[in-house]
Formats: structure tokens, C-alpha cells, sequence
């Protein structure tokens, strides 16, 4: 028995926020990967649960935890509460999952394309942060967050970060189609240092990407007419 | 017979040249090597800048593990000062909110403490006495199981001792427990003992316990965590003092108490 096989459609509520009581027929599943300080606890983004029931398709929200960084411990997490999902509503392995999230979690989005087990078929990256190896020393709080998520990793630190940036990871990125949006004026997660280097060097590789640069936006919150694109995006692909 | 010796012999040289080039092909210096001196404030409070100019030698250290779900880098600058005064180093890991003294939490904490012996040219086993509070009470008591360092002591305020306990009546600690620890290869179960104290009792070392815990602890009730260790170490035989105010709710140690608690830190180190 595995340490995420405790996890179960019983007790999944401990570990993520879904819509499993209100989404039906589902065809698909959503995932929602959460930023850097959430607390993570209850449905933080109603809205997005809506939309999903809205598009027959699941919500996962898993409660990753601050500082998480997408690290094993996660993808293991995720990668499990997806097979409940999955169970429960009688889905087969191959059930398209789009992978999602803002900041710390839309770094996350990118890195789960790479390491999950599912059938992951999109992503839409909201002010992602892209190259980690040079954001984990961009503010002083930055740093014991990667060490706390990567710490028990066997490597040195340059190998390990550089495994864990999109950045230098373009090549390994599944070929699926990709939805990055990042506002101009983000002064958190700098778009010059992320975004905009993983969208030129995806194309570069030849990937699908669409990059959404939104004038007079900050760190994540999108203005409602790109809200409305990015969420086409995700439900375009059922 | 002496084929099979041969063929195991030489199975073993395979296994371990093998694991000679895992390591090698990690290439350069550790993960937490990342930690240096000169970025030390990164990762932990320490008093080290009144450290530099104490006129007696550093006597130990003090290590202080905070509770559930604190993010800050502050520490406790009080304490500091306590240890200030009594030439101790004192060191505040911030090991993540949720990292109930995960392996990463104890190979962090080691490497901090390398870092101090070696600045400040230390005996490698200075006593280091390991303390905290809640999670971090916890985190205290585990991590002297652990830490290749020399912990002569530990103490722990309003401890959680037992998580299966603690998480039955807090549900929100489950995905704390699941973040810290998720990326173990065995079964859930197995994982969590590896870092419950109750769990630990056979592996604890035979060194002096301090535990304090409120009779009116209601997040984490004495009657299930320390009460039940307290009576574990004293069945093993060690030298335990247990204080237990009725009145005193968590973390929150009166005055007297918090006197002998830290009379007994600095009782644990050279010189004490």
C-alpha cells in the first residue's frame, strides 16, 4: 500500500476542494493549483467550480500547501485524488485532465504536464513563475520555500532547480497546447524573466503556446475580458 | 558454497559501485550546501551577530522549532536574548509551516548547525539542546532521533506526541501531514510514526526531557499527547520532568514554568 493510497473518495475533503457533489456526467477533470501563501482550506475559487459543473467537468483543488513548489509530494497527491475522481464517476485512465493555476501554481500547471501519470491534454499558466532557478533567489523569503520543498532531494541544488524550471525544461514539455497569460505590470513574478523567456523558447521547440501579455494587469488578476479567454481556453479542449 | 560468497561478494561491489555513481552523477555540491553563512538569515533567526563579540567560549546551542503553520523568519528575539546572556547560540529554523520535522526539516537543521560549528570553530559535539513548541514541540523531540549532531536534551512545550491523535480531531492537519511527508516510499501508517514521538519511544535517546503541557490545552490536549509520552519515559527509565498547570492553555507557559524551562535548556549545555 502506498502512502497516498489513504487518500480516499471518503476522505478527500482533508486533501483538495472538488465539485463532486455538484458536477455530473463529467467528461473531463480541471486542475486548480493553488499560489505561494494559501492557506488552502474550503473552496477558495467558487467561480471556477461553477464553470466546471457548467462544462461537465470535475474540480480538483488539491491543498498543496504553502511552499509546495509542485514537488513529489504533490504530483503524488494530485496524481491520486485524480484516480478517486476518476473511480467514482466510473472514468477510464485516459480521461482528458487540463491542468491549471496562478503564480507558485501556475508553475505547478507546467511542472504537473511533465510529471503526472494522467492524461493531461492542456495547461493555462496565469503569471507562472517559469524559471525557478533564478526566482529562488529573487526575494529573501523565496528561498526557504524551495528548500523546504525540494530539501529532501538527492542532487545538487543547481541540478534540482534547473529539473524544476520550465524554462530549462522546453524540450520535455508535453506537446499540448498551452495558455500563458501574464500581466505587463506584474511586479511579483517578473514577465520578463518568465513568461516571456519559456514562450519564446517553447516556440522555438515548435509547442502550441498562446501568450496572453495584458496591459495595466499585476500579479494574477486577470481584467474580466481575459478571464473570459483563459476560460475558453480550458473548456475548449472537451 | 564458496561460489555463492563469490557471486555475493561481487554482487555487493556492483551495488555499491552502482551507488558510488547515483552520487557522482548528482554532480557538485549537496542540495542544502545552498545554505552558506553568508545567507544563513535566509533560513533561520539566529543570534550570531551578538555571538560574534561573547567574551566566555559559546557554551551549545539552543534550537527552537516553531509551530504549525508559521511562515515568519523572526524567531523569537526574547530567547535570543536569554541565550545572549548565556553565551548559547540560539537558532530558529523556519522549515515551512507544514513540515512536522519531515527529513527535510532534519537535513536542513543538521546542515545550519555545521555551518555554526564551523564559523565559529566549534567542538563538532557541542551539546545542542533541541526545543519548540506544538508542531515544533514535536518537531523537538523527533529531531533528536535524527540528527547526526550531539542533542543532550530536549524540551517540549505543549507537544504533539501522537499524530494519529492529534489529526482524528483536527482534520485540517492531514494535508499538513500528506505535504510533509508524501514523498516517503512506505505505507501511510509507517510514515507517520517515523515522526509521532509516542511512536519514536523506543528509538528516543536516554537524555534529560523537559515537557510542559496545559491541563486546559484544548488544540492539543495533554491527557492525549504529553501525559502518554511522559508515562513512556519514564517506563524506558529516563530522566524526564513533567509540568502540567491545570490553568495553562496551549503554548502559553506562566512565568514560573517558562524559569525552570529554560534553567533546564541551559543546564544542558558545557558549564551548566
Amino acid at each position: 500500500m502506498s502512502f497516498q493510497e489513504h487518500i480516499t473518495i471518503d476522505n478527500i475533503a482533508f486533501y483538495a476542494a472538488t465539485n463532486l457533489d455538484t458536477c455530473e456526467s463529467p467528461k473531463g477533470l480541471v486542475t486548480q493549483f493553488h499560489g505561494l501563501y494559501d492557506s488552502c482550506f474550503g473552496l477558495q475559487d467558487p467561480d471556477f467550480a461553477k464553470r466546471c459543473d457548467e462544462h461537465n467537468m470535475l474540480y480538483l483543488y488539491p491543498y498543496g500547501g504553502q511552499w509546495n513548489w509542485m514537488n513529489t509530494a504533490l504530483v503524488r497527491t494530485t496524481d491520486r485524488c485524480i484516480d478517486i475522481l476518476f473511480e467514482k464517476f466510473g472514468l477510464d485512465e485516459k480521461t482528458p485532465v487540463i491542468s491549471t493555476g496562478h503564480s507558485m501554481g501556475g508553475y505547478g500547471a507546467l511542472m504537473f504536464t511533465l510529471n503526472s501519470v494522467h492524461n493531461v491534454i492542456a495547461c493555462a499558466a496565469n503569471c507562472p513563475v517559469c524559471d525557478l532557478y533564478a526566482f529562488s533567489s529573487s526575494e529573501e523569503v523565496i528561498p526557504r520555500t524551495i528548500v523546504h520543498a525540494f530539501g529532501g532531494y538527492d542532487g545538487s541544488y543547481d541540478e534540482i532547480m534547473k529539473n524544476c524550471s520550465p524554462v530549462y525544461r522546453v524540450k520535455d514539455m508535453p506537446d499540448i497546447p498551452y495558455y500563458i497569460v501574464h500581466g505587463m505590470e506584474d511586479a511579483t513574478v517578473d514577465k520578463k524573466h518568465n513568461s516571456d523567456v519559456f514562450v519564446s523558447e517553447m516556440k522555438k521547440f515548435g509547442k502550441n503556446v498562446l501568450y496572453d501579455e495584458v496591459r495595466d494587469m499585476g500579479h494574477v488578476a486577470m481584467p474580466g475580458v481575459n478571464l473570459e479567454k483563459y476560460f475558453e481556453f480550458i473548456f475548449k479542449h472537451i | 558454497m564458496k561460489k555463492a560468497v563469490s557471486l555475493f561478494i561481487v554482487f555487493s561491489l556492483m551495488l555499491s559501485v552502482s551507488a558510488c555513481t547515483v552520487v557522482s552523477d548528482a554532480g557538485g555540491e549537496p542540495f542544502e550546501s545552498i545554505i552558506t553563512f553568508d545567507n544563513l538569515s535566509l533560513f533561520c533567526a539566529t543570534n550570531v551577530s551578538d555571538a560574534e563579540n561573547f567574551e566566555e567560549p559559546i557554551r551549545g546551542i539552543m534550537l527552537e522549532f516553531h509551530g504549525i503553520s508559521d511562515q515568519s523568519l523572526a524567531g523569537n528575539p526574547a530567547v535570543g536574548r536569554r541565550c545572549t546572556a548565556q553565551n548559547v547560540l540560539y537558532v530558529f529554523p523556519s522549515n515551512g509551516p507544514w513540515n512536522w520535522m519531515d527529513k527535510t526539516a532534519v537535513r536542513m537543521t543538521d546542515r545550519i548547525i555545521d555551518i555554526l560549528i564551523e564559523h565559529f570553530g566549534l567542538d563538532k559535539d557541542i551539546p545542542v539542546v533541541s526545543t519548540g513548541h506544538s508542531m515544533g514541540g514535536a518537531g523537538a523531540i523527533t529531531y533528536s532521533v535524527y540528527s547526526k549532531h550531539n542533542v543532550t536534551a530536549v524540551a517540549a512545550d505543549s507537544a504533539v506526541c501522537d499524530l494519529f491523535a492529534y489529526a482524528e480531531y483536527n482534520a485540517s492537519a492531514w494535508r499538513s501531514i500528506i505535504r510533509a511527508l508524501g514523498d516517503y516510499d512506505m505505507p501511510f501508517e509507517d510514515a507517520i510514526k517515523t515522526v509521532s514521538p509516542i511512536h519514536l519511544i523506543d528509538e528516543l535517546k536516554d537524555i534529560p526531557y523537559f515537557l510542559v503541557h496545559g491541563g486546559s490545552d484544548t488544540d492539543v490536549p495533554a491527557e492525549d499527547h504529553s501525559d502518554i509520552l511522559n508515562s513512556l519515559l519514564l517506563g524506558k527509565g529516563f530522566d524526564v520532568v513533567y509540568k502540567r498547570p491545570e490553568t495553562m492553555t496551549h503554548v502559553a507557559m506562566p512565568g514560573v514554568i517558562e524559569t525552570l524551562y529554560f534553567e533546564f535548556i541551559f543546564s544542558n549545555m558545557n558549564n551548566g
